[in-house]
């Protein structure tokens, strides 16, 4: 009797074996599948993200006379071009209403999604991404500053073009100018004809200043100091400025504006998936 | 006559032996059948989501970095924007030979790139439609200077 | 008559009874349909679910891209659909919107009934619809898709 029990036991363990690879191999198609799976929800999740990103960034282009623009060949620029008015209550009023808009739409079409900002902020901010330099707008009374702070200066130079459109230039003056190797490029025109170019190379961290007089007795004034930049005025109209950073050298990640305020969700619960977005203009 | 004493039952040794052989040959033939098609299986579903997460960042991403060329490319992506094929990206990657794709692709896989329009007619393409013994090809919906076009994108050994 | 008895250590007992063989058999048979139930079972290819989700996200963006979508079209979507979806593939699209400042949301569905016993891909893109010279926004619009293997 105990050598027939032995050869039966024998056999069982050998397809112990057996068994144990083919329920390891089970495992392994498991896995697979939600390997593959995530894959497929990612683009989901993608989608959804995206295409609130891209509608937050058309209404932003759209409603606030703003734009933004990276060139990249052997080094990269980024450049912000806006209609600035020294009334802050004037600027963008249709934007917010646009955003709240669209914020409910979404809400009302998709729960998965959620926003964690009410409005826009008007003063910004703005970070380039990876360069961490920051653009940002104040109002005060009777005046507006446009503001660029890089955290470090690593690339060639600023060029300002200040448009004044209906507002005639009557001379531009450089009060303050210390010479350095940072290039400082400040343009001005207006309808009239006005094309006026100052060119420098200065020192950023000492106190630089181009002054763009206006005929009534109105500025803008153009500092670079602390290796800040910084464009004032209190023309009561409309004035264009285009603001560039430029020679910023390349690095090996994306180039991004990055607006960090309006941040939105997109949760699947039932998945554990979380993404968290911002908006980005690249 | 004295009888000689035998160790076992001859009978009994044969059955028991012959069903022992049989019964090892099967077990030991599902194994080697069983680690086939689990290397086998391993070795497809690594070829399979290499492809579609290639193929993803082809036809999403710009690359890295974004104004690539083929002596500073450090990721290949083709899009000037989400499933959109930029006409100088594509051109860059033609002109890269079929080793720089892997190695930027860090695959050792053969590549098949394929670029038509709707209608089929080819527009750019790299690489032999696969011929080995494990093959995956996708077909994935983008634009190419402002029409619909499909990507077909492979790998295979 | 007495019955002659081999002389050996267990006399007449084999190694093996005809019942413990038979044993031994039933359980390797056992064994092995288990495991064959385990492999096999897993051999249908995955990997033509993710084809379709993919298909279903590429065909979205491409109507997005080229402004289908801002038609707000049913016939002009669907020909674009259709021309572009593989045959053995069936689908539903809905296509909803409202128009910038109002309440109401409208909707138009394309496609097939979606079946309820095979996979079935799904997703969804938001778009928004400007006027001709994309100075104004008119309206915000959703476009959800469900795609299958016919």
């Amino acid at each position: 009797m105990k050598k027939g029990y032995l050869l039966t036991l024998g056999m069982f363990m050998v397809l112990i074996i057996v068994f144990a690879l083919a329920i390891s191999f089970n495992k392994s198609v498991e896995i697979s599948k939600d390997r593959l799976g995530i894959i497929g929800i990612s683009d989901r999740v993608f989608d959804l993200s995206s295409s609130v990103g891209n509608g937050l960034i058309d209404i932003i282009k759209i409603y606030s006379d703003f734009d933004i623009v990276i060139e990249e060949n052997n080094k990269i620029n980024v450049s912000f071009t806006e209609e600035i008015s020294r009334v802050k209550v004037d600027w963008g009023i249709s934007l917010d209403e646009k955003i709240t808009e669209f914020k409910d739409f979404i809400s009302s079409q998709d729960k998965n999604i959620k926003f964690t900002t009410e409005s826009f902020d008007k003063e910004l901010p703005l970070e380039i991404t990876p360069y961490n330099i920051t653009y940002s707008r104040t109002w005060g009374t009777g005046h507006v500053t446009l503001k660029v702070v890089p955290q470090t200066i690593n690339f060639d130079g600023f060029e300002i073009l200040i448009n004044t459109s209906q507002e005639m230039i009557s001379q531009v003056n450089v009060p303050n100018s210390n010479p350095g190797s940072f290039k400082f490029i400040v343009k001005a025109v207006d309808n009239f004809g006005t094309n006026i170019v100052n060119e420098s190379n200065i020192d950023p961290e000492t106190n630089n200043q181009v002054h763009v007089n206006l005929v009534g007795g109105n500025q803008v004034k153009v500092t670079v100091s602390n290796n800040e930049l910084e464009v004032w005025t209190n023309s009561p109209e409309t004035i264009i400025t285009t603001i560039k950073i430029f020679g910023l050298p390349v690095l090996n990640k994306e180039v991004a504006v990055v607006y960090p305020k309006i941040v939105y969700n997109v949760t699947f619960p039932e998945l554990n998936i979380v993404k968290l977005a911002d908006i980005q203009f690249m | 006559m004295k009888h000689r004493r035998a160790q076992i039952s001859a009978f009994d040794f044969i059955l028991a032996s012959s069903v022992s052989v049989i019964i090892l040959v099967l077990v030991a033939a599902t194994f080697f059948l069983y680690e086939r098609k689990i290397n086998e299986f391993v070795l497809y579903n690594d070829l399979s989501t290499k492809t579609f997460q290639v193929s993803d960042v082809l036809i999403k991403s710009e690359g890295v970095p974004s104004n690539w060329n083929s002596t500073n490319v450090n990721i290949i992506g083709l899009a000037s924007e989400d499933r959109v094929i930029n006409v100088d990206k594509l051109n860059n990657f033609i002109d890269l030979s079929q080793q720089e794709i892997k190695d930027k692709m860090a695959t050792n896989y053969d590549i098949y790139f394929n670029l038509t329009n709707i209608t089929g007619k080819s527009i750019a393409s790299i690489g032999n439609p696969p011929a080995g013994i494990r093959s995956v090809v996708i077909k994935r919906y983008v634009m190419y200077k402002n029409e619909e076009a499909i990507m077909e994108f492979g790998l295979w050994e | 008559m007495k019955k002659r008895s081999w002389n050996l250590v267990y006399g007449n007992k084999g190694f093996a009874f005809i019942l413990d063989v038979f044993l031994a058999i039933l359980l390797v048979i056992l064994m092995l349909a288990a495991s064959n139930i385990y492999i096999f079972k897993n051999t249908k290819d995955t990997s033509s679910n993710l084809q379709l989700s993919k298909t279903g996200s590429d065909i979205v963006t491409v109507l997005d891209n080229t402004k289908e979508l801002d038609t707000l079209n049913k016939d002009s979507i669907e020909d674009s659909i259709s021309s572009l979806i593989p045959e053995n593939y069936g689908y539903r699209f809905n296509i909803s919107w409202q128009k910038s400042g109002e309440q109401e949301m409208q909707s138009f569905e394309i496609g097939n009934i979606v079946p309820n016993d095979k996979f079935v891909a799904t997703g969804k893109k938001f778009f928004l619809v400007t006027n001709t010279d994309e100075t104004n926004i008119t309206d915000y619009g959703s476009a959800k898709y469900w795609i299958w293997l016919k």
